[in-house]
C-alpha cells in the first residue's frame, strides 16, 4: 500500500479509493449495459427508450423532441437520423380530418338503441356455449353486410319525421270544425224553416241538433287554431334564446 | 329576429277586435231603428241570423282567445327573480 503509483491496488478494496488509482477510458468498441453511462455522443442509443433522455444524445444528429414526436408517431426502432425508411407523416395539422358533425346530446331512446341490453351483451360476449351462433344472434361485425342492422342514429334519424304529426292532426281537425260549422250555419240561415219546424220528424231532429252544435264547433275550431298559433309561438321562443332574437 | 307566431297572434287579436266591432255594426244596421210592424217588414232575417249565430260569436272567440294565448305566450316567456 505504500509502495508508491507503482504499487498494484488491493483487490479486496474499492480501487478508486486506493493511491495510484487510474480511472480506465473504455474501448470505443465496448457496449455493454454496465457501461452504458459511458457512452460516448455518436454512439448508437438504447432504441428502447426515449433518446432525448440517454447520454449522448445529440438533438442533430439523433431522433426529434417530444415535440417533434407530438406532430409524428414516435420512431424508436431507428433514432439516427438518415435516409427516411418510412413515408414522411405530415404534421397533424395537415392531416385529413373526417368531416365534422354538430355533437348533440344522445336521447333516451337513442341511448337505449345504442347500449345493447345487459343479457344481448352477455350473449354477444359469451363464447363458452362454443358453436356456429344464429344470425340474429351474431353481432354485427360478425354479418355480412347485407345482413347488418343500420346504426341507431341513421335508423332514429329516418324515422323521425321532420313535423310533428299530432300538430298536423290539430290544424286539419280544427279547420274541419271550424268549415263546417261555418258552412251549416249559413246553409240553415239561407232556409229557416229547417231550424224551427216542429221536432216531430227525425230529419228536424237532426237539423235543430246540427243547429245547436255548429257555432260550438265553430268555435271551438277557432279557439284550436289560436291555440296552435300560441304553441308554434312558444315553441320558436323556445328554439331562439333571449340573447340571439 | 322577430317571432312570426307571434306577429301572427297579434294580427289574429286584432282581427277579432275589428271583426267584433263591426259585427256589432252590422247588426244594428240590419235591425230596424223603429221598432215597428213596418219597420220589421224589411229586415233581412237570414242576415241578421248569420251576424248573430256566426259573425259575432266567431269574432268573440277570436278577440278572446287571441288575448288569452298572448297572455299564456308572455306569462312562458316571462322570468321572475330567484
Amino acid at each position: 500500500m505504500t509502495d508508491g503509483d507503482d504499487a498494484e491496488l488491493d483487490p479486496r478494496f474499492d480501487p478508486r479509493f486506493q493511491r495510484g488509482y487510474t480511472p480506465e477510458v473504455p474501448e470505443p468498441g465496448a457496449d455493454t449495459d454496465a457501461d452504458a453511462p459511458t457512452r460516448r455522443a455518436g454512439e448508437r442509443l438504447d432504441p428502447r427508450f426515449d433518446p432525448q433522455f440517454q447520454r449522448g444524445y445529440d438533438p442533430d444528429r439523433h431522433a426529434p423532441t417530444r415535440a417533434d414526436r407530438d406532430a409524428a408517431p414516435p420512431v424508436f426502432s431507428s433514432t439516427i437520423k438518415g435516409p427516411a425508411s418510412a413515408p414522411p407523416v405530415a404534421p397533424r395539422d395537415e392531416r385529413p380530418r373526417a368531416p365534422e358533425r354538430p355533437i348533440r346530446p344522445l336521447t333516451t331512446e337513442e341511448s337505449r338503441a345504442a347500449t345493447p341490453p345487459l343479457a344481448d351483451r352477455d350473449r354477444r360476449g359469451g363464447t363458452a356455449g362454443g358453436g356456429e351462433r344464429p344470425d340474429d344472434e351474431r353481432p354485427d361485425d360478425e354479418r355480412p353486410a347485407d345482413q347488418r342492422e343500420p346504426p341507431a342514429d341513421a335508423a332514429q334519424t329516418a324515422t323521425t319525421p321532420r313535423v310533428n304529426p299530432f300538430i298536423v292532426a290539430l290544424w286539419i281537425v280544427s279547420a274541419l270544425l271550424v268549415v263546417a260549422g261555418a258552412y251549416y250555419i249559413l246553409q240553415a240561415s239561407e232556409n229557416p224553416t229547417a231550424r224551427f219546424v216542429a221536432s216531430v220528424a227525425v230529419g228536424d231532429i237532426f237539423a235543430r241538433t246540427a243547429w245547436t252544435v255548429a257555432p260550438i264547433a265553430l268555435q271551438f275550431g277557432l279557439t284550436a287554431m289560436v291555440g296552435l298559433i300560441v304553441w308554434h309561438a312558444i315553441t320558436w321562443m323556445r328554439r331562439h334564446p333571449r340573447g340571439t332574437r | 329576429m322577430r317571432n312570426r307566431w307571434l306577429v301572427a297572434l297579434w294580427v289574429v287579436s286584432g282581427v277579432g277586435v275589428v271583426a267584433s266591432i263591426g259585427g256589432a255594426f252590422a247588426l244594428v244596421e240590419a235591425l230596424p231603428r223603429s221598432r215597428t210592424e213596418a219597420g220589421y217588414a224589411g229586415v233581412d232575417w237570414a242576415w241578421v241570423n248569420i251576424i248573430q249565430v256566426l259573425w259575432l260569436p266567431a269574432a268573440v272567440t277570436v278577440l278572446v282567445s287571441a288575448v288569452l294565448g298572448l297572455l299564456v305566450y308572455y306569462a312562458a316567456g316571462f322570468r321572475t327573480r330567484t
